[in-house]
């Protein structure tokens, strides 16, 4: 009886020990383990799934938003009121093993990032575009600037230049953005479906916030424009800023995002391909898929390139007024008004009432968005009168925003309409007679007080 | 003997914890360094606290321990003795505390109403308004300091306010007063140099003020850029205190206190006058 009260301590000694040194041994493990968020190497692009939202876009729409997480429901329902989708499930699926081995390999896979122009491309039309590859490449900060233009091993070195930026790139991606935009840069991220707007969905090689040549046939963003992204944020948005990375990350980042948007337009373009009914059934097979996969991410890429190399939306004019103590600023201000009101550059007629009651409209990606209201003072592609003149000047693509071409409207034009919209927010800057037009007072402390700044509409 | 097996482990875990808190400060592990008027006050209070729970923390374990080593190996023959309580020691134990929490209760309150009481608010030097949002911290400052526009911007602000992200600027020696306000959820805006922490209510306007007695940031002339002084040390970090989602932990930024008003005035116009760049520039 003694020797068993004697042996009771003993009995959970052990154990008690054992499991404290085996939880401080875990704890410590844990804390010297790797921090390396990569992918697995097993991970893959998985090939779209999503329907393809083609024009024309319905013209009729809700007046509410899409309630949060249904937007693929919201999408899959667009042919009930005159929308066009194609749906990748209609590929057979011979086509799609062949898709993916062809994406596969030029674009590789989350761990392993490439982007390679593959085979010969015996198309007259895209052949220039798979040769002018290398020097795209050069223009898009995705070939080796140290390795010299006669080095016998040029292509190979700019090929492990390439594949070592998108990797870090996708690591960077993988821990910072996947959450909203999604392995694959869809904006289907595990938290993307709850955000409103919804997160950028890079895959038709669509961004809003641009400030290329106007002029050309596609309009790209530039490396500066995301990068600008990355460091302010879009205000507004979900999208914070990213200035606290270093500037050497948020250029791969920049790169990955290039990386997938070209893998994601190139998907899209060969599964409109292949399910064009027009095309016959046997039109995209085995190799031919081969080299439309290497004939359109040559075109992507030099569509790209073409961006980053021209000149961009660079005014001819400075503005002749830019602080409202100018003698000349509320000049420049009617005439703004004169423009935004005006039959010819149609601004009201998206932003109804300045914006205050703009309704939901489509965008090229399916989804419904607002045309900003322009009393708020808050502008997502930045609030510099220089960001303003390149959303006026190229416009807004996938949210159709048309843009203000230089032929009827001259750059003093856009320096009003720019003066005019900075002055909108604040109704004591606005001259009496254009604030009683929009506000209906003359009195600017008599409009009614709204959101402070900084906040959604 | 093998009870004193546990007497060992307490009082080795206790000595062990000591040693820690003890050496902290040489590795560098205590608090940030203060660089506002009134940390001294928080910090005094934090020492306060500190000792009084520290001293009774090591006093109970002490007599733990020692009760362990001295009666830890009992004779299960002898019977064990019940006892009715101690007057004394009941009163003791009773009392010290109250005393004590009274004593806290009322040393607290010169710090808390300087801290916080609106009445005891000096006047600002500079209005800023933060907005948290999922998640990063937003700044506006008034493009200057017109005591009309301190009055008036909070509202709406004017057209020429500057918006900076998740950098708060001020001056040494400025009243800076912070309107905080949050676009989404509960943040907390947490200057942990400046011993300030304040939640951010949804729908609310909350202001504070901080006033720092350092600076950290200097001028390149060269460049017409600021930049943080290493010889300062480490950054002076804005922190979001209050879990509000899935990249809290990135919801961060830094202070930047210039050394003079002048040259806050210099970054404030040069920040100003990019914002209303009209040159295609970065």
């Amino acid at each position: 009886m003694i020797g068993a009260r004697r042996m009771a301590p003993r009995r959970w000694t052990r154990p008690l020990v054992c499991s404290l040194l085996t939880t401080l041994a875990a704890t410590l493990a844990g804390c010297g383990g790797s921090l390396d968020t990569g992918y697995s190497i097993d991970l893959i692009y998985p090939v779209r799934k999503d329907p393809l939202v083609l024009a024309p876009l319905p013209a009729e729409t809700p007046a509410n938003p899409v309630p949060p997480g249904k937007l693929d429901e919201s999408i899959r329902r667009l042919p009930e009121i005159k929308g066009k989708l194609l749906d990748p499930d209609k590929l057979t699926d011979a086509q799609r093993a062949d898709l993916k081995a062809a994406l596969d390999a030029a674009f590789g896979r989350p761990a392993e990032p490439t982007i390679r122009v593959l085979g010969k491309v015996e198309d007259e039309e895209y052949a220039d575009f798979v040769t002018e590859a290398p020097a795209s490449f050069a223009a898009l900060k995705l070939a080796d600037p140290t390795v010299e233009p006669d080095d016998k091993q040029k292509a190979e070195k700019d090929q492990a230049y390439r594949d070592k930026t998108l990797a870090v790139g996708g690591k960077l991606f993988r821990r910072h953005c996947m959450h909203c935009h999604g392995v694959v840069g869809d904006g289907r991220g595990p938290s993307g479906a709850w955000l409103s707007p919804t997160p950028r969905d890079f895959r038709q090689g669509v961004f809003k916030f641009i400030s290329c040549d106007p002029g050309l046939s596609r309009l790209k963003p530039r490396r500066d424009d995301l990068r600008r992204t990355l460091n302010h944020g879009v205000e507004g948005t979900s999208m914070p800023s990213f200035a606290l990375l270093t500037e050497e990350e948020r250029d791969h980042l920049v790169s990955y995002v290039l990386h997938l948007s070209i893998r994601g337009e190139v998907e899209y373009d060969t599964i409109k391909t292949l399910l064009d009914p027009n095309q016959g059934p046997d039109a995209l097979t085995d190799k031919k898929l081969d080299r439309h996969v290497a004939s359109r991410t040559g075109l992507f890429l030099w569509q790209w390139a073409q961006a980053a190399t021209a000149s961009g939306a660079t005014p001819a004019e400075e503005p002749k007024a830019t602080d409202p103590a100018d003698a000349a600023f509320p000049a420049s201000v009617r005439r703004g008004y004169q423009v935004f009101t005006g039959q010819d550059a149609g601004c009201i007629s998206c932003h109804q009432d300045f914006g205050r009651q703009a309704r939901y409209r489509y965008d090229d990606w399916g989804t419904l968005v607002k045309p900003n209201n322009l009393t708020n003072g808050i502008y997502r592609g930045g609030r510099r009168p220089i960001d303003m003149y390149y959303r006026l000047r190229c416009g807004i693509p996938g949210a159709n925003m048309p843009k203000i071409d230089s032929k009827n409207f001259p750059d003093a034009d856009v320096w009003a309409l720019i003066n005019f919209l900075r002055a909108l927010p604040h109704p004591d800057t606005l001259p009496d007679d254009v604030r009683e037009k929009v506000y209906g007072v003359v009195d600017p402390k008599a409009v009614a007080p709204k959101h402070a700044g900084g906040g959604h509409d | 003997m093998t009870n004193r097996f546990w007497a060992v482990l307490f009082g080795g875990v206790l000595l062990a914890c000591f040693l820690m808190v003890a050496l902290a400060p040489v590795f560098g592990y205590w608090l940030p360094r203060n660089v506002c008027v009134y940390g001294d006050d928080i910090d005094h209070l934090f020492y306060v606290i500190l000792w009084a729970t520290g001293f009774f923390f090591v006093l109970t374990s002490v007599l733990q321990v020692i009760a362990i080593w001295r009666w830890g190996d009992y004779d299960p023959a002898k019977r064990a003795q019940y006892s009715h309580g101690h007057l004394g020691l009941e009163l003791l134990w009773t009392i010290a505390p109250g005393v004590i929490l009274l004593y806290l209760t009322f040393a607290q309150i010169p710090a808390w109403s300087k801290v916080t009481y609106p009445s005891e608010r000096p006047t600002p030097d500079q209005v800023v308004t933060v907005v948290g949002r999922q998640w990063e911290w937003r700044l506006r400052y008034p493009a200057a300091g017109v005591p009309e526009r301190v009055r008036t911007w909070a509202d709406g602000g004017l057209i020429d306010d500057v918006y900076v992200v998740n950098e708060l600027h001020t001056w040494k020696g400025a009243n800076c007063t912070l309107l905080l306000k949050t676009d989404d959820v509960l943040h907390s805006f947490y200057l942990p140099n400046f011993r300030r922490k304040q939640d951010l209510l949804p729908g609310k306007t909350v202001t504070i003020w901080v006033q720092a007695t350092e600076a950290n940031t200097k001028h390149d002339a060269a460049t017409d850029t600021w930049s943080l002084d290493p010889a300062v040390g480490p950054a002076w970090e804005i922190a979001c205190a209050e879990l509000c989602g899935g990249r809290h932990y990135a919801m961060r930024g830094v202070v930047f206190v210039h050394p003079t008003k002048d040259d806050y005035d210099r970054w404030l116009k040069h920040t100003a006058t990019r914002q209303r760049s009209y040159k295609p520039e970065q």
